[in-house]
Order: C-alpha cells, then sequence, then structure tokens
C-alpha cells in the first residue's frame, strides 16, 4: 500500500483505545527486572565501544598542525570497514527510534504495514551503502609516526585520542610490560597496547556473535518452519538430516572445517553459522507443530489467505518466542566459539585483534606467565558472555508468564 | 440438480489412518466419518448434533477441506469442490466460512482486531483504503462490538466478545455459507443466547446459509430447520427440527432427548439407559450395542437411512 492512502486511512479512535500489543508487553515484563536493564545496557555500551573503537583507540591523531596546516590524519585513514559498521550502527539506532515511535504515534492496525516499509527502506539503504562503501572507497594507508613528528617539532598541537595506539602496532622494545601509566592494562609479546587491541577486539567478538548466529536462525527458522507446516515426509527427512548433524561434535567439526579454509573472519561466522542451527530449527519446528492445527491457522486456511500470510504473519509471530531467546544464548555461544577458536590458532589471522587469541599469549615462550595479558581478555569474554546469557534468561521469563496468561 | 440447494452432500467419508511400528505400516483406520449424505437449502440453518467423538467437527471441517476426504462428494452451488486445486479452491473459500468453537484459540493473538477483519478483506480484494475501515467498523457494530475496538487486540476482550470478532472475521467476506463450530459450548449459558440471537439475525440480514453443530439440543432446537443427528461417523437420523423433537424415531435421538436437563413437563422422559459409547464399531448398526431395542440382527446389519415419514429419515431397523 501507498504512504497516502495510510494518511487517508487515519482512524478516528483515540489513544485510549489503544491495544497493548504483544510486543509492549513482553517488554513490560522485562523492564521490571533491574538485572535485565543491567545487562541491557551493558551490551549496549559494549556495542558503542565496538561501533566507536577508531575513535577510542587510533595512533592517528583527530586533529594535529603540520606546518601551521590544520590535518584530520584519524578521518582521512577511516577505511570502508569502519564506515560501513557507522552506517550499519545508524541505520540501528534509526530503526529502534522508528519502532518506539510508531507504538506512541501510529495506530496499532496500521503498524505492521508501516513497519514493513521502515524495515524495507532501511535495510535498503544500508545494503546500497556498504556496497557502494567496499566498491568505491579507496584504500588509504597512513604510516606517519604522527609521535615522531611532533617529538621533533615538526608538527604541533595534536589531540590524540583516549588510547593513543593502533592495534597493529609492533614494537619489541617495550613488549610484555605489565599495565603502567604509559599502557594502562599492559602490552603483549609484540608491544601493542593491550587495552587497544581489547577495544577493538569488541567489533569482532559482537559482529562474529551477532552474523554467525542471524546465519544461524535464518537456516534454522526456514528448515523448522518447512518441516513443522508440512510434516509427513518432508519432516521425516528433515529430522534425520538434523540428527545427523546434532550427532557429530560441532567444535571439533569447525576445526576441522577451519583448517581447510583461510582464517579470514568471515569464513569463521560462516562456519559457526551453518553449524549450529540446529536448536533453532527444533524450537520453530515444534512451535509449528503446534500452531498448525490451533483454530486461528486454520481459520487462515478457510479463509484462503496465502500460504505466505499463513506462515509469516499467523505462524512464525506466535512461534518465534522459543527462538529468540535461543538467538540471545546463540550469540554467547558463538562469542565464546570465536574466543576458543583463536586461543587455539584457528581463529582470526594476527594483527586483527580477537580477545581468545589475546589470551592464548598470555603465556611466554619463556615459560613465564604474564598475567594482564590473561586476565583482561578473559573478564572482557566472561562479563559479555554473562550478560548475554543473563539477557536470554530475562526474556524466557519475560516471555513465558505471558505466553499462559495473555493469549 | 435442484436449484435450491446450496450444499449437497453425498457419501462422505474422512477415514484417518492408524500407523504402526517402524515402518508406519497402515493397521486400521478410525471412521471419522463413515458415508454421511445430507443436503441444505439456500437460507436455512442445518442443525448436526451429536455426542463428543461422533465425527460433526471432522464433518465440518471435511466440507471447508481442512482436512482431506477419503471418499464421496461435496457439492457448492452445484460444483463438487474435493476434488479442486489449491488455486481454484480460493474461489470457494471466499464463500464457505467458519466460526470456531474456542473463542481463545480462533483468534491470532499478535494481530488487533482490525487487522484480523482486514485480512480476508484485503486478500479477497473486497474493499482497501477507508473503505476498508469503514467497513470494518460497520461488522463490528453489526456483532455487537464498537468501532473503537479496532485497535485493540484479542486478550483484551471476553470470551463472548472474543466470539463476536470471530463471528464479524467469518462474515466479512460475504459468504453463502457459514459453518459454525459449536459456536456457543465454550461460553456462560446467558452468552450463548446472546450469540444465537445475533447469528439468527445476522442470518436474516445477509441471507446465510448456517450448518450449525453442536453437542447441546436445545441450542440445536432454538437455531434449526432440519436437524441431523450423528452417531460413530454415521448420520442416524434427519428430520425438520420440530419434528425431530417432537416424534424422535432413532433410539438414539430418544436417548439424547431424555437427556435434556431443562424441566419440560410435556416431554415424556424414556427410561434413562446409561452406557458409554463403544470403542469399536460393531459389524451392524453402530448403535446396537448401546441400543435397548436392538436384537441379533441390528448386530449383523447396517441400517440404511430410510424416509419413514415425509422428509424424516432414520436409520434403524426397528421404527
Amino acid at each position: 500500500m501507498k504512504t497516502n492512502e495510510y494518511k487517508k486511512m487515519e482512524l478516528k479512535t483515540e489513544k485510549k483505545n489503544w491495544g497493548t500489543s504483544y510486543g509492549q508487553l513482553v517488554w513490560q515484563q522485562f523492564s521490571k527486572n533491574r538485572t535485565n536493564l543491567v545487562c541491557m545496557w551493558f551490551i549496549i555500551i559494549l556495542f558503542t565501544i565496538a561501533v566507536l573503537a577508531p575513535f577510542i583507540a587510533n595512533d592517528k591523531p583527530l586533529i594535529i598542525h603540520i606546518d601551521g596546516k590544520v590535518h584530520f590524519p584519524l578521518f582521512d585513514t577511516l577505511t570502508a570497514n569502519d564506515y560501513a559498521v557507522f552506517i550499519a550502527a545508524i541505520t540501528g539506532i534509526t530503526l529502534i527510534s522508528l519502532i518506539r515511535r510508531n507504538s506512541r504515534k501510529v495506530d496499532p492496525f496500521l503498524r505492521s504495514g508501516v513497519l514493513w516499509k521502515q524495515v524495507l527502506i532501511c535495510t535498503g539503504t544500508l545494503l546500497v551503502g556498504i556496497i557502494l562503501l567496499l566498491v568505491f572507497m579507496p584504500r588509504k594507508l597512513d604510516a606517519t609516526d604522527y609521535r615522531a613528528m611532533i617529538a621533533s617539532g615538526k608538527a604541533s598541537d595534536a589531540i590524540f585520542p583516549l588510547v593513543p595506539y593502533g592495534y597493529g602496532r609492533t614494537d619489541i622494545k617495550v613488549s610484555q610490560k605489565p599495565p603502567s601509566n604509559e599502557h594502562w592494562l599492559g602490552t603483549d609479546d609484540v608491544g601493542s597496547d593491550v587495552l587497544c587491541r581489547l577495544i577493538h577486539g569488541t567489533r569482532i567478538s559482537l559482529s562474529v556473535g551477532f552474523v554467525a548466529v542471524g546465519i544461524a536462525s535464518v537456516i534454522g527458522i526456514v528448515f523448522g518452519a518447512i518441516m513443522g507446516y508440512f510434516g509427513g515426509k518432508i519432516d521425516f527427512l528433515g529430522m534425520r538430516l538434523l540428527e545427523i548433524m546434532m550427532s557429530v561434535p560441532t567444535f571439533f567439526l569447525i576445526i576441522t572445517i577451519v583448517a581447510f579454509f583461510p582464517r579470514s573472519l568471515l569464513n569463521i561466522m560462516i562456519i559457526i553459522g551453518i553449524t549450529s542451527w540446529t536448536d533453532d530449527a527444533r524450537f520453530i519446528r515444534a512451535e509449528f507443530f503446534k500452531l498448525r492445527n490451533q483454530d486461528f491457522v486454520q481459520a487462515a486456511i478457510s479463509l484462503g489467505l496465502p500460504l505466505r500470510s499463513i506462515l509469516f504473519r499467523h505462524m512464525l509471530p506466535n512461534g518465534i518466542a522459543p527462538v529468540l531467546v535461543s538467538i540471545t544464548f546463540g550469540v554467547a555461544g558463538a562469542i565464546f566459539i570465536e574466543s576458543a577458536l583463536s586461543f587455539l590458532g584457528f581463529g582470526v589471522a594476527p594483527p586483527t585483534p580477537s580477545w581468545g587469541q589475546m589470551l592464548s599469549t598470555g603465556v611466554s615462550t619463556t615459560g613465564e606467565f604474564l598475567w594482564w595479558l590473561t586476565l583482561f581478555p578473559g573478564l572482557a569474554i566472561f562479563f559479555t558472555v554473562t550478560a548475554y546469557n543473563l539477557l536470554g534468561e530475562g526474556l524466557r521469563d519475560a516471555i513465558d508468564p505471558k505466553l499462559r496468561k495473555a493469549v | 440438480m435442484n436449484n435450491n440447494i446450496l450444499l449437497k452432500v453425498e457419501n462422505l467419508k474422512t477415514w484417518f489412518p492408524i500407523k504402526k511400528g517402524l515402518l508406519r505400516k497402515i493397521i486400521g483406520h478410525v471412521k471419522a466419518v463413515d458415508d454421511i449424505s445430507f443436503q441444505i437449502p439456500h437460507g436455512s440453518t442445518f442443525g448436526l448434533v451429536g455426542e463428543s467423538g461422533s465425527g460433526k467437527t471432522t464433518a465440518a471441517r471435511t466440507i471447508a477441506r481442512l482436512i482431506h476426504a477419503t471418499g464421496g462428494k461435496v457439492y457448492f452451488n452445484g460444483e463438487n469442490i474435493l476434488p479442486l486445486h489449491q488455486s481454484e479452491l480460493r474461489r470457494i473459500r471466499k464463500d464457505i466460512s467458519i466460526v470456531f468453537q474456542d473463542p481463545y484459540s480462533s483468534l491470532n493473538p499478535r494481530m488487533t482486531v482490525g487487522s484480523i477483519i482486514a485480512e480476508p478483506l484485503r486478500i479477497h480484494k473486497i474493499a482497501k483504503g477507508s473503505e476498508l475501515i469503514d467497513r470494518i467498523a460497520t461488522l463490528l457494530q453489526k456483532v455487537g462490538l464498537s468501532a473503537a475496538h479496532i485497535n485493540r487486540y484479542p486478550h483484551e476482550f471476553s470470551g463472548g466478545q472474543r466470539q463476536r470478532i470471530g463471528i464479524a472475521r467469518a462474515l466479512a467476506v460475504e459468504p453463502k455459507l457459514v459453518i459454525c463450530d459449536e459456536p456457543v459450548s465454550a461460553l456462560d449459558v446467558s452468552i450463548q443466547s446472546q450469540i444465537l440471537n445475533l447469528l439468527k439475525d445476522l442470518q436474516e440480514q445477509f441471507r446465510l446459509t448456517y450448518l450449525f453443530i453442536a453437542h447441546d439440543l436445545s441450542v440445536v432446537e432454538f437455531i434449526s430447520d432440519i436437524v441431523a443427528v450423528m452417531y460413530l461417523g454415521k448420520i442416524v437420523e434427519i428430520a425438520p427440527a420440530v419434528e425431530l423433537y417432537e416424534k424422535p424415531l432413532h433410539p438414539y435421538t430418544k436417548l439424547l432427548l431424555s437427556a435434556i436437563p431443562l424441566p419440560v413437563p410435556e416431554r415424556k422422559k424414556s427410561t434413562a439407559f446409561v452406557s458409554e459409547i463403544g470403542q469399536e464399531a460393531p459389524a451392524g448398526c453402530p448403535f446396537s450395542g448401546r441400543c435397548p431395542i436392538a436384537d441379533g440382527f441390528c448386530c449383523r446389519e447396517i441400517p440404511p437411512l430410510e424416509e419413514k415419514a415425509p422428509g424424516h429419515f432414520a436409520a434403524c431397523f426397528k421404527t
């Protein structure tokens, strides 16, 4: 439907006649628990750090005066990847604020249509933007040592980010130094700043978590929905395939696959994604089996609604709850698997920072135990995984009683 | 074929296979609906009664093409709808709609009342834009709700109100036949009468034809023109409502009528014979196990549905 049609369809109903949607009910229940909110804010802060990582930890100054001219080296050296992350973050924030606005401004009756359009426009912009960036953005390398320039007096009035080191910097002179004023969390075996690598590692961990679980849940939902809706032979074959997948120990399968492919972040995301969809598929299948015989689905069939509408408007929104919970747990699991892979040396290749990889440098070649290289990445992994797990549990508690009471 | 007949069911069978073992071999069938025939004239109400498990709901859902039929023919407006493919079926779906028994599970909890009613209207291209809103508002008012309820969710309504929403959804597509699958049995008695009166009013307004299913004989008596009694997947008696209640022929109908708890002085209560419904249908008359007047012959032969009086059919050797 077109936008002006929606405007024409303005309902003359007052706001007090608006009902509370299921999402609002779940949110009310969810926000009652303080732990949930703490975890949510922790994850929001993690996201902010991940998005703004180049501004928090970078060896390029924000502003510098060279020969009397003002330069912005940090902005000049941002890569296409960084810009892609910014665009994604902006789209995400826009979408969330749009959803909040919808629940206040748009009639519930029209909401799904409006939201659908908003999502389409946002994802469209996001995809086009990222593709354009990756194709047209030139790669810029800036090997200038601005600190040396300041020391030699060529440049002045520089403002550096909070952590003035790059994650790829190597400096053998300061390798394996414990925390100090210079390096707040110490340095690793090649002399990189640990704090800087932790901050940039947030990006890797969160993106692995999200992309891997995104792939897994899409495969799982489609597979499970087909099995659950059609049943019979399709279900039988699908379940046997699923059981075969489940009987293979996932972690060893991932290690085996990783050994055959180049060590890139994308490969790891895809591999984690295509090996961990089985739970989602089983949840969705069970839900669809239950929903298939519910009267409102039978009503939808008897009214002659198309299969697309039956599956995605009537069945999926009612069966998605357990999958949402499993997605939050899945993110934690994916972060954990990525850390474990990197720890074992199968993860992303250095100098790309990853929490698990940093852990593995905790014991030096001479057998000495470097506690700051173990503690800080370990804590980062611990808190992130815990926050996601608590969030998942909070979501499950928020969804469950409502399922019994209101539905 | 008679032009006055909207729905004609001939020898309809719905059997569910019983599967067993690793290879899911079919070892038998549950004959939920076994060879039933009836016809419903335009604008009338056809009541279908029987105890739980007698196949009423299965019959209705088979006619609405929600369950696959094992055999037989269902003529709707003179066209056999059982062999139709999904794409051709959409045409028929618009003309047959269902009001479900349980108002708590028959409405999608994630959709507003407005969108529940709007979806079939959009799909069948009956209305769109501002006309759509007007239609929904009118429909809601017709079933005794307010237009302000458009933006509410089903969980904010009571059982009776939800059933009204269900009726509004069924009527939205301007159907010719409405299958009411025990629409009042999940409701309070006071609400039941409201809903029944509403259904009667709507029938007059829109010239609807009802296939009305219930296990409560007094409900069926109130609303139906013709009543069929089902027992173990078979129709044992069909008669105009008044005649069935005055002069029941089949012993099972008599048993059912004697079980109505209302004190009706004129209706003589027959001796109550209490026995449970048989797990397996006997070889002969399905009712022979519980029948007070059955003899050896009844246990061997299946009685055909015969016209015992004008317009009054019964399947019993003894009447």
